[in-house]
């Protein structure tokens, strides 16, 4: 039943969210007051499944703890939207730009319903909702033509056919296994859905005229909180269904996405310039490491990728609270507030110790030994996300400042910095004690049939 | 689940004489042709409620009819919500032209408004709409898809086309809404041929709703500074 009232309290805190848009501290006092009662019911949460409407939701150990990752990360985003408040108006940009914490958990409620579901389709369908209901953040870019977020509308349809055609194929499979080709089709929908969604390439040119289209707190919300909910409905097809890994190259798949996808983000990443842009290409370099981990096969890689999953949920949450600090808070402390958010976020995200190191270490022991040209790709895409950290960061604390004023409210500016060092602690927590998290991931998803 | 020769209601067993299987696909390319080749959005919106209900005709060998109906019902909703997207869009033209000064400024902003629906022209659509239909013609009558019959494959299969040739063709966030549900209607006859699951048709319904609400949401929001392309630029 909790996580039917986790949803239902997501919905509830969406709408006072949005009736107090209006008013900053209100809308900051109803977001942590959404947030504390999530935490609640989260923390309560039975181990046993739960049937809701005839649906069994599980929250065992690996479950829960996932959950808890795009909890806290959502939760951190909410609380940064009040951070770009703008002053209150009619006009539909204002009314955008305040209601972001009320889209973040409207689209979080169906992603809880995706990543606890035991259907896979009805899990897919849930977190193609979440992706839909996100989109109402976005705002068009230009007159005359469709822009990104109208073009990802589109995205997530076909992607989300192909995966409930996958599934149609993995129902049928068992009926007839000497037809192999129903596992090639099943892979073939599987790769085209979830490439479509997560970005991976060649699939990924949607990310940056959509980023165009999204703040950067929505975009996080999107490569941080949505998109993992994606990798972690993957994960969870493929230990069940055991024939799928063993008769399919879906494995050589997933390390071609990820030997891909990492470099090509690190690339687009040098040249970038615009914010939300820039984060959406960063979050390229640790997805294509994640799925790398994935595609090992072995029990060790894939801890490392559960763990780098959780460290670019976190990491990506922190660098879009300093952006928001960055972007609009002009005086000289909470620019280099946001300077030091957006440097320990980028440094998480491309492994560097103690900030998500043991995750990347975990992985790169069989990477180093199995593919060793992968292996150089990771280290290289890494290092020139240091670099491009960096040159933001560099940017951003020798910014010549022109005004120390501030429109926020000291209280929204407080409870952002207090986010931030949450995140930076649990940062630093799962690259020191990276066991605390592994182990509960790995109780159910490390048991599956293929892993070596 | 297979497709029965007559279609049920409260347990009767109608026979669909005049609503044949060729009626209905006809039916599906005029519409589709409509929404491809006219510009205008009454037209287009009529056309896409006749889809819906020829969609349903087409399911409701599958299904019962009052769940058949259900799929008109959403589609009827759909089109609800961007006819009053695409009206208040008209009025917006319509105020435009009357404040424009002379015959070129009102010639311009006709001009305008007729190109922001499709990206290319009436001769391209009608060649792009014939290539498509004979490329689904002939995959339809020559491949076979998880047991599925010819017409219920190329209905689905035409209607999924179409719409992702309406998306690529569309300059208007509001047409590009009707070649997402055209998608849609395309997958839901796959889908629901395919799979018995009544909770997976709903949802199909529930998300034509959701769509066609965020499509006319992001319609309806005025754009940003058409100028400032690099929007969000790092310092």
């Amino acid at each position: 039943m909790n996580i039917a009232l986790l949803i239902a309290l997501c919905l509830i805190a969406g709408i006072a969210v949005r009736l107090l848009r209006r008013w900053q501290r209100l809308g900051l006092s109803a977001t942590l007051i959404g947030v504390v009662l999530l935490s609640g019911f989260f923390a309560a949460m039975p181990s046993a499944p739960v049937v809701v409407l005839g649906r069994s939701f599980a929250s065992d150990s690996a479950t829960r703890v996932f959950l808890g990752s795009i909890l806290s990360a959502a939760s951190a985003l909410a609380v940064f939207a009040p951070l770009a408040f703008q002053r209150a108006s009619a006009a539909p940009a204002r009314v955008g730009a305040n209601s972001q914490g009320a889209f973040f958990f409207w689209a979080l409620a169906p992603l809880i319903a995706a990543v606890t579901l035991d259907s896979f389709p009805l899990a897919v369908f849930a977190w193609a909702i979440g992706l839909i209901v996100l989109m109402l953040s976005a705002r068009p870019q230009s007159e005359g033509r469709v822009g990104g977020a109208a073009q990802f509308l589109l995205l997530i349809v076909i992607a989300s056919a192909s995966l409930l055609l996958a599934n149609r194929f993995f129902d049928l499979y068992p009926l007839t296994p000497e037809n192999l080709d129903l596992v090639r089709d099943a892979v073939i929908f599987l790769a085209l859905g979830f490439g479509l969604l997560l970005a991976i390439a060649p699939l990924h040119i949607w990310l940056g005229p959509l980023a165009d289209e999204l703040s950067p707190l929505g975009l996080a919300f999107l490569v941080g909180v949505a998109q993992p909910v994606g990798v972690w409905l993957l994960l969870q097809q493929m230990g069940e269904t055991t024939w799928l890994v063993p008769r399919s190259s879906l494995l050589t798949v997933l390390l071609l996405g990820g030997g891909l996808t990492a470099p090509l983000g690190a690339l687009l990443l040098l040249s970038e310039r615009r914010d939300a842009r820039w984060l959406a290409y960063l979050g390229l370099i640790p997805l294509g490491s994640v799925l790398i981990g994935m595609g090992l096969g072995t029990r060790l890689a894939l801890a490392g990728a559960l763990l780098a999953l959780v460290n670019r949920a976190w990491g990506i949450a922190l660098i879009a609270g300093g952006l928001s600090f960055a972007r609009h808070h002009p005086a000289r402390r909470w620019q280099r507030v946001g300077a030091s958010a957006i440097l320990i976020g980028g440094l998480a995200l491309a492994g560097v110790a103690p900030l998500g190191f043991a995750a990347n270490f975990a992985m790169y022991r069989d990477l180093s030994a199995s593919h060793p040209i992968l292996f150089v790709a990771l280290l290289g895409s890494n290092g020139l996300a240091v670099l491009a950290v960096l040159r933001v960061v560099w940017r951003s604390v020798n910014e010549k400042i022109e005004t120390e004023e501030t429109n926020a409210a000291r209280l929204i500016l407080y409870a952002g910095v207090l986010v931030a060092a949450l995140l930076v602690v649990a940062l630093i927590g799962a690259g020191i004690f990276p066991q605390v998290l592994a182990e509960p991931l790995l109780e159910t998803v490390g048991k599956a049939s293929y892993l070596k | 689940m297979r497709r029965p020769s007559s279609v049920t209601f409260s347990g009767e067993r109608m026979t669909l004489v005049d609503f044949s299987s060729a009626t209905i696909l006809s039916g599906l390319i005029i519409t589709v042709a409509l929404i491809i080749l006219v510009a205008d959005w009454r037209v287009a919106l009529f056309a896409l409620l006749a889809q819906y209900v020829l969609s349903a005709s087409l399911l409701a060998g599958l299904v019962p009819l009052p769940l058949a109906i259900v799929r008109v019902l959403s589609g009827a909703f759909a089109a609800a919500i961007l006819y009053f997207t695409f009206r208040r869009a008209a009025d917006n033209h319509r105020r435009d032209l009357a404040q424009a000064e002379d015959d070129a400024a009102r010639l311009v902003v006709a001009r305008l408004y007729r190109l922001q629906v499709f990206v290319v022209g009436f001769p391209f659509r009608v060649f792009a709409l014939a290539l498509v239909a004979v490329g689904i013609v002939g995959i339809a009558s020559s491949m076979t898809f998880l047991g599925l019959s010819s017409d219920l494959l190329f209905g689905g299969l035409w209607l999924i086309a179409a719409g992702v040739l309406v998306a690529i063709l569309s300059r208007d966030v509001l047409r590009l809404g009707l070649g997402i549900l055209l998608f849609t209607s395309g997958f839901a006859i796959l889908e629901t041929a395919t799979e018995s699951s009544l909770l997976l048709y709903g949802l199909i319904n529930i998300s034509d709703l959701l769509l066609a609400l965020v499509c006319a949401h992001l319609a309806a929001l005025p754009p940003t500074d058409g100028l400032r392309r690099r929007r969000g630029e790092l310092r």
